[in-house]
C-alpha cells in the first residue's frame, strides 16, 4: 500500500490539512456535548412534567369517574437516547399531548412553534457533521489526489514502475477513507462513551450503536471513493474540484428540499377544520348522544334493558349514562383513528418521493437511515402518538367502567356531588410510559435505505474495477 | 474594455449554468411561495364555511341552551398573510395561521397545534429567502473565486498588472459587471414575483429589495476579500466555501443550539398544567368561592345568581374563567421568556449577516417570531370580546335561535409591522465595509503586483 502511504505523507505535509482537522474535532466536541445537554435537559424537563401530572391526577379527592375522565392525563415525549447523536425531527415534533375522553387533542408546544427564524438554519448535531460536512471535507483533501498527478507528470511514472490503475485508486481511496477515520472515530468513540455511562442504554441501544457505525463507514467511505472516481476521471484538479462541488450542490442542498416540497404540493394536508368536520359529521352519522331519539342509542338501551330483564333506566343494577359513553367514545375513538390513519397516509405519501430519490442521493440515504437508528424519525413519532391515543383510550374506558360500575343511574350528571367515588381508584390507574420499539423495526422502515447504501457500494465497486480498465495515463 | 470582460464572462460555462440553475431555483421558490399563500387562503375558506355550517346545526341541536351549544361551538381567528409571506414564508408553516377557540377556558387551546408533517418541517420551505440567503451567495463565490488567479494561472495576468494605474479600474469592472449580472437576475424575479404575489409598490417591498442587495453586497465583498489572499484559485473556492458553510450553516446552527439551550420553554408546560389543574380543581371546592372570583374579575356580571346545588352553565362557565386567570401567572412568564429568547436571538444576529438577513426579512413579511407573538396576543382579546358578549346570553338563557349565528364569520387579524427605513441595513453595511477595506487593503500592498 504503498499509494497510501504516499497519500499520507503528502497531506501531512499541508498546514491547512491541519487546521481542517482541528476544527472538525472543535465542531464535533461542540456537537456532542451541546446535543447531549440537550436531550438531558429535554428529557429531565418531560420527566418532571410527567411526574407532576402524575401526581396531581392521583392527588384528585373523592369524585365522580367522569369528572376525573375530563381531568385527563399528558403524554410528554421522552427524546430518544441517541437522539444527541441524530435530532432529526425532535425538535419539530409537539413535546406534549393533553389527554382526556371524548377528543384526541393536537400534538402542542415543538420547540420550533416558539423558535425564531434560527430554527429554519437547522441544527448542529453530530449526525449533521457527519453526513453534510464531511463529505465536504472529503472533496477538499481528495479532489486532486489523481488529477494533480496527470497535471504534474507523476501518474506516468507510478503507472510505468508497475503499479497498476486499481492499486492507485483503491490506494488513494483508502488514503482519504483513512484520513476521513481521525473525524468518524472520535465521533464514534464520544458516542459510545456516552452510551455507556448513560444509565438508560440497553442492549438495543448497542445495536443501534454499531449499525450506526456500519451506516456511517459505508456512507464515509462510498463518497471517498466517488472523490477518487471523479478525480481520476478529470484531467485538471480544477475540473475534479468543480464537479464535486457541483456534485455537492445538487445532493446536498437542492435536492432534500425539492423533492419534499414537491412530495407536499402533490399530496395536501387537509385543513385542521375539514379534518375536524369530517370527523364530527361521520360520528354524528353514527349516532347522535345527544339527541333523545337517536336510532342507534335507542337500540343500545332497548338491548341494555333486555339483557337486565327491566323496563326502565332506573331499574338497571349498571349505570347507564356510563354504557352510552362507552360506546360513544369507541364510535369516535374509531372514527378518529380510521380519519388519523390517513393523514398519516398522506404524510408518508409526501415524504415518499424523497426515500425514493435516496436510491440516487446517498446523502438522502443516511439521513433517513440515521434517523431511523437513533430513533428520531417520523415512524417514532407516529408510535408515540399512537401510543399516547391508546392510552388516553384504555383510561377513558377506564373511567366509564368504573362510572358502569359504581355510580347510581339516579345521579343527576357528573356534577352530582351525592354520588361520587373514592380516591383510591385513581392510583389503580397505570402510569403513562413511551416504550420505544425495537431496533429490529429499523430493517423494516428502512429497507430502501439499506437497498440503496448497499447497490451504491456494489455499483461504485464496479465503476471502479471498470474505470481501472480504461482509464489512460494521457 | 467593458465589451471585453463581459465576452469572457459570458463565454464561461459556470456563469451560464449558474444563472440559469438560480434563476430557475428562484422561479420555483415563487411558485412554491404561490402555492402555500392559496393552499392557506382556501384553508381559510374551508373553515369559513365548516364554521357556518357547524354553528347553525349546533343550534339547531340545542335551541333552548346557549351553554351547551357554546361548550361544542368554535370561532375562528385568521392571522392575514402579507404579500410578501408569498417570498419568505418564515415559520408560518409551521405555526397555525387559523386558530378557532371555543367560549370555554383559553389556556387550553392557545397552544394548539396544526396539522403538519415534520418532515417538511425539518427540511424546511424552497422560498425565495433560501434562494437569496442559501444559493445567491454560491452564485457569487462560482463567479469571483477566480477573478485574479485565473489570470495569473494563465498567463494573462502580467500584461494587466503592468499598467498599475488600470488595475484598480480593471479589477473594479470585474466586479461591477458581475454584480450587475448577479443583480439581473434578483431583478428579474422581482419583476415576476411582484404581479404573482400582487405586492403593492410599498416601503415593505423597498426594504426588502434595499436588504436583498445589501446582501449580495456583502458577498460581493467577501470575495473580493479572500481573491485578494492571492493563492490558488482552488483554495480561494475552498476558503470561500469553507465561509459559505461558517455563516450559512455552522454558525447559524451553533447559535441555534445555544439559544434553545439556553432558553427552554418549561413554562410552557407549567402553564397547561397549571391551567388542568386550577380549572378542574373548581369542580371539587366551593361554588361561593369560584362566583366570587368570578364577579371580581366581571363585577357586570353580579346579577347573575346560581341556584341550589344543580349544574348550571354559569358556574360551569365560572370555573373555566377562573381555572384561566390562575393559570395567568403561568401564561405570562411563558410569554415572557419567548420574548427574551426572541430578543436574543435578535441581539446575536447582528454579528451574522446571514441570520440578520433572515430574521429581517421574516419580520418584513410577518413570517415571524414576532409577528406569532401578536397573534397570540391578539388571539386572548378575540376570545375576551367572545366572551364578553355570550356570557350575559347564557346566564340570562336566551334561546340560541334568537341569536344571528350568519353574523360571526371567521374573523381577520393583521398583524402591526413596524415601518422600515434604511437603517436596517446598518449590520450588512458594517460587514460590507469591513470586507472590502481589508480586500482593498491586500490589493493596495501590491502583493499582487510583486508576486507576478
Amino acid at each position: 500500500m504503498l499509494v497510501t502511504k504516499y497519500f499520507f505523507k503528502n497531506i501531512s505535509a499541508q498546514k491547512s490539512f491541519y487546521i481542517l482537522i482541528f476544527f472538525m474535532m472543535l465542531l464535533l466536541l461542540f456537537g456532542g456535548y451541546s446535543g447531549w445537554k440537550q436531550v438531558k435537559l429535554h428529557n429531565e424537563m418531560m420527566d418532571k412534567y410527567q411526574t407532576e401530572a402524575r401526581q396531581d391526577w392521583i392527588n384528585n379527592p373523592d369524585k365522580h369517574p367522569h369528572r376525573m375522565a375530563h381531568y385527563g392525563n399528558y403524554a410528554f415525549r421522552p427524546s430518544a437516547l441517541l437522539g444527541f447523536f441524530d435530532t432529526g425531527l425532535e425538535r419539530y415534533l409537539g413535546n406534549s399531548i393533553y389527554l382526556e375522553a371524548h377528543v384526541q387533542n393536537s400534538n402542542n408546544f415543538s420547540d420550533s412553534e416558539y423558535a425564531t427564524g434560527l430554527i429554519r438554519f437547522g441544527t448542529l448535531d453530530l449526525a449533521m457533521i457527519l453526513q453534510y460536512l464531511v463529505p465536504l471535507f472529503i472533496f477538499f483533501i481528495g479532489f486532486s489526489c489523481i488529477s494533480s498527478e496527470y497535471e504534474n507528470g507523476t501518474l506516468k511514472l507510478g503507472l510505468s514502475q508497475g503499479i497498476s490503475w486499481i492499486q492507485l485508486m483503491a490506494g488513494k481511496w483508502f488514503g482519504v477513507f483513512g484520513t476521513v477515520l481521525f473525524i468518524l472515530l472520535p465521533a464514534i468513540l464520544f458516542t459510545g462513551v456516552w452510551l455507556i455511562r448513560s444509565p438508560f442504554s440497553n442492549a438495543d441501544m448497542v445495536y443501534r450503536f454499531i449499525f450506526l457505525f456500519i451506516a456511517y463507514s459505508a456512507y464515509l467511505s462510498l463518497w471517498s471513493l466517488i472523490t477518487v472516481l471523479v478525480s481520476a476521471h478529470s484531467h485538471t484538479s480544477r475540473g475534479a474540484l468543480n464537479a464535486l462541488i457541483g456534485i455537492w450542490f445538487m445532493a446536498f442542498i437542492l435536492m432534500p428540499k425539492v423533492t419534499q416540497t414537491i412530495g407536499s404540493a402533490f399530496y395536501k394536508i387537509p385543513s385542521k377544520a375539514s379534518f375536524e368536520s369530517g370527523i364530527e359529521a361521520e360520528i354524528v352519522k353514527v349516532g347522535d348522544s345527544h339527541n333523545p331519539d337517536d336510532p342507534h342509542y335507542q337500540s343500545l338501551k332497548d338491548s341494555i334493558l333486555k339483557l337486565y330483564q327491566v323496563d326502565s333506566i332506573n331499574q338497571l343494577p349498571v349505570n347507564y349514562a356510563g354504557l352510552q359513553m362507552k360506546e360513544g367514545e369507541r364510535i369516535s375513538s374509531e372514527i378518529h383513528a380510521s380519519h388519523h390513519k390517513n393523514l398519516i397516509q398522506i404524510y408518508r405519501k409526501q415524504n415518499d418521493l424523497g426515500k425514493w430519490c435516496s436510491l440516487v442521493n446517498p446523502y438522502m440515504t443516511i439521513k433517513n437511515l440515521s434517523m431511523t437508528l437513533c430513533g428520531t424519525d417520523f415512524e417514532t413519532y407516529v408510535d408515540f402518538q399512537q401510543q399516547a391515543e391508546d392510552y388516553r383510550y384504555l383510561v377513558s374506558q377506564k373511567m366509564n367502567e368504573l362510572q358502569i360500575q359504581y355510580i347510581s343511574n339516579q345521579a343527576k350528571g357528573s356534577s352530582d356531588k351525592r354520588h361520587i367515588l373514592s380516591q383510591q381508584h385513581w392510583g389503580e390507574l397505570q402510569p403513562f410510559i413511551y416504550h420505544s420499539h425495537s431496533w429490529k423495526r429499523v430493517l423494516g422502515v428502512e429497507k430502501w435505505s439499506i437497498l440503496s447504501i448497499c447497490l451504491w457500494s456494489i455499483g461504485m465497486l464496479c465503476v471502479l474495477i471498470y474505470s481501472s480498465e480504461k482509464l489512460k495515463a494521457v | 474594455m467593458i465589451g471585453l470582460i463581459l465576452k469572457n464572462i459570458l463565454r464561461s460555462h459556470v456563469l451560464k449554468t449558474g444563472v440559469l440553475l438560480l434563476f430557475g431555483t428562484g422561479l420555483l421558490s415563487l411558485w412554491i411561495g404561490f402555492q402555500f399563500q392559496q393552499r392557506l387562503k382556501s384553508n381559510v375558506e374551508e373553515s369559513a364555511l365548516h364554521q357556518q355550517e357547524s354553528l347553525i346545526r349546533l343550534s339547531n341541536t340545542f335551541q333552548d341552551d346557549l351553554g351547551y351549544m357554546l361548550y361544542y361551538a368554535k370561532f375562528s381567528l385568521f392571522n392575514e398573510l402579507e404579500a410578501l409571506s408569498g417570498l419568505v414564508i418564515g415559520q408560518r408553516d409551521i405555526n397555525p395561521s387559523l386558530k378557532s377557540f371555543t367560549i370555554r377556558g383559553l389556556e387550553a387551546q392557545k397552544y394548539d397545534a396544526e396539522l403538519k408533517n415534520p418532515v417538511n418541517a425539518l427540511l424546511g420551505n424552497l422560498d425565495y429567502a433560501f434562494v437569496l440567503i442559501y444559493l445567491f451567495p454560491l452564485l457569487i463565490i462560482a463567479l469571483c473565486f477566480n477573478i485574479i488567479t485565473e489570470e495569473k494561472e494563465t498567463g494573462t495576468w502580467s500584461i494587466i498588472a503592468v499598467q498599475e494605474k488600470r488595475t484598480f479600474t480593471y479589477l473594479g469592472l470585474q466586479y461591477g459587471i458581475r454584480y450587475c449580472i448577479v443583480m439581473i437576475v434578483l431583478a428579474l424575479l422581482f419583476l415576476v414575483a411582484t404581479p404573482l404575489f400582487n405586492i403593492s409598490p410599498d416601503s415593505r417591498l423597498l426594504n426588502l429589495v434595499w436588504l436583498s442587495s445589501l446582501y449580495v453586497l456583502v458577498w460581493f465583498s467577501i470575495c473580493i476579500w479572500v481573491t485578494s489572499i492571492n493563492k490558488s484559485s482552488s483554495q480561494h473556492a475552498i476558503l470561500l466555501l469553507c465561509l459559505w458553510l461558517g455563516l450559512l450553516v455552522l454558525l447559524p446552527t451553533a447559535m441555534n443550539n445555544y439559544i434553545s439551550y439556553k432558553y427552554p420553554i418549561q413554562e410552557a408546560f407549567e402553564t397547561t398544567l397549571t391551567q388542568r389543574k386550577a380549572y378542574h380543581e373548581k369542580w371539587d371546592s366551593s361554588k361561593e368561592l369560584t362566583m366570587e372570583k368570578f364577579y371580581s374579575h366581571y363585577p357586570q356580571f353580579k346579577e347573575f345568581k346560581i341556584s341550589g346545588d344543580d349544574f348550571s352553565w354559569l358556574l360551569y362557565y365560572a370555573m373555566q374563567q377562573v381555572g384561566d386567570d390562575e393559570a395567568l401567572t403561568a401564561s405570562k412568564k411563558f410569554k415572557e421568556k419567548l420574548n427574551v429568547r426572541n430578543n436574543a436571538s435578535r441581539l446575536l444576529s447582528q454579528f451574522i449577516p446571514s441570520i440578520y438577513t433572515q430574521l429581517q426579512l421574516e419580520e418584513l413579511a410577518g413570517t415571524g417570531l414576532d409577528n406569532q407573538l401578536d397573534f397570540l396576543n391578539h388571539c386572548n382579546q378575540f376570545h375576551e370580546k367572545l366572551r364578553l358578549f355570550f356570557y350575559p346570553k347564557i346566564f340570562g338563557q336566551v334561546p340560541s335561535t334568537h341569536i344571528d349565528w350568519n353574523t360571526f364569520s371567521i374573523k381577520h387579524h393583521k398583524g402591526e409591522n413596524s415601518q422600515y427605513e434604511v437603517i436596517s441595513g446598518i449590520p450588512l453595511i458594517m460587514v460590507i465595509c469591513l470586507f472590502s477595506f481589508l480586500g482593498y487593503y491586500n490589493i493596495q500592498r501590491k502583493t499582487l503586483f510583486k508576486k507576478s
